[in-house]
């Protein structure tokens, strides 16, 4: 087991905070400013989660899924920010060390925002999601980009070990067979308060 | 020409760095015959995204088309990358 570990709930519901409330508190533990600082702290996250929790292949497929959404954070935010600049980027494992768990969040434009721009007919966050999650559409047209949330879709689907919940205003996906255990660890914190940028939960069980 | 992904990081996540990463290969990385094939070689890569895939083998495929070829890979990130360009 790893030591020194954040404890999950009370990290759950901090994260959630930051993304949601009108004036985020500042915080340098976990909120990487720029890409420079999140790539310093994947690096770390493979090689800890790799060694304590997940076999090498676990390992890399959920640093690659951890990649394109802390990236994405960046990507289609950079002068886009609400306020605070950057990702809030946070990791760990339950007590039993039976599951690992990655909070990544950011007070950026979100997803609706950034596509409607590209497709006028988005008229709402679920929309938007569903698009982003689906369709090789990105905000950054006329580039030719968009694979990276459907590469984060077939990943966590495709072991029954793995699951996220992300959010955007008031949409939301929920994906993998722990999908649902994600919603469930965050059906308090979604009640009433809505994510400014996005806000995603993974899960991946011990392997 | 065999290209060495590994010698630019083994966690290769952003689209910056893919894009770096190009540029820098179509500057120092040049085949000395015009039908020479340039071969990507995976090994010791951990981490590929299809991002920084992308923007990297999107750009070299514009310089050399078929000439370019990925080498195969035992890596389940670099399979599953290569497989989202497909």
């Amino acid at each position: 087991m790893m030591q020194n570990q954040p404890q999950f709930l009370e990290c759950l519901v901090t994260c959630y905070q930051w993304a949601s409330m009108n004036q985020p508190p500042t915080d340098d533990k976990t909120v990487s400013p720029t890409r420079d600082v999140f790539r310093a702290r994947l690096d770390h996250f493979y090689k800890q989660m790799r060694g304590n929790l997940w076999s090498e292949t676990e390992g890399a497929l959920m640093t690659a899924v951890v990649g394109e959404i802390g990236n994405n954070c960046f990507d289609h935010n950079l002068g886009q920010w609400r306020d605070a600049p950057g990702c809030w980027f946070e990791w760990g494992s339950l007590p039993d060390n039976s599951l690992g768990w990655v909070l990544i969040a950011d007070r950026g434009q979100g997803v609706r925002s950034s596509l409607e721009r590209v497709d006028p007919s988005i008229q709402s966050d679920q929309q938007a999601i569903d698009t982003a999650f689906s369709k090789i559409l990105s905000g950054r047209s006329p580039e030719k980009r968009g694979n990276g949330l459907k590469f984060v879709k077939q990943i966590v689907n495709g072991d029954s070990r793995r699951g996220l919940l992300f959010l955007s205003g008031e949409g939301r996906m929920v994906l993998g067979k722990l999908g649902d255990l994600a919603v469930r660890y965050s059906a308090e914190l979604v009640k009433g308060k809505k994510i400014f940028g996005t806000w995603t939960l993974l899960l991946g069980e011990k392997s | 020409m065999k290209i060495q992904i590994k010698k630019f990081g083994e966690i290769l996540t952003s689209r910056s760095e893919g894009r770096e990463a190009y540029l820098v290969s179509r500057a120092y990385l040049k085949p000395t015959q015009n039908d020479e094939l340039v071969e990507l070689d995976f090994e010791g890569v951990k981490v590929l995204t299809p991002s920084w895939a992308d923007e990297y083998i999107t750009g070299l495929r514009s310089e050399y088309g078929k000439r370019l070829v990925c080498l195969p890979s035992t890596n389940a990130t670099v399979i599953a990358s290569l497989k989202m360009l497909d």
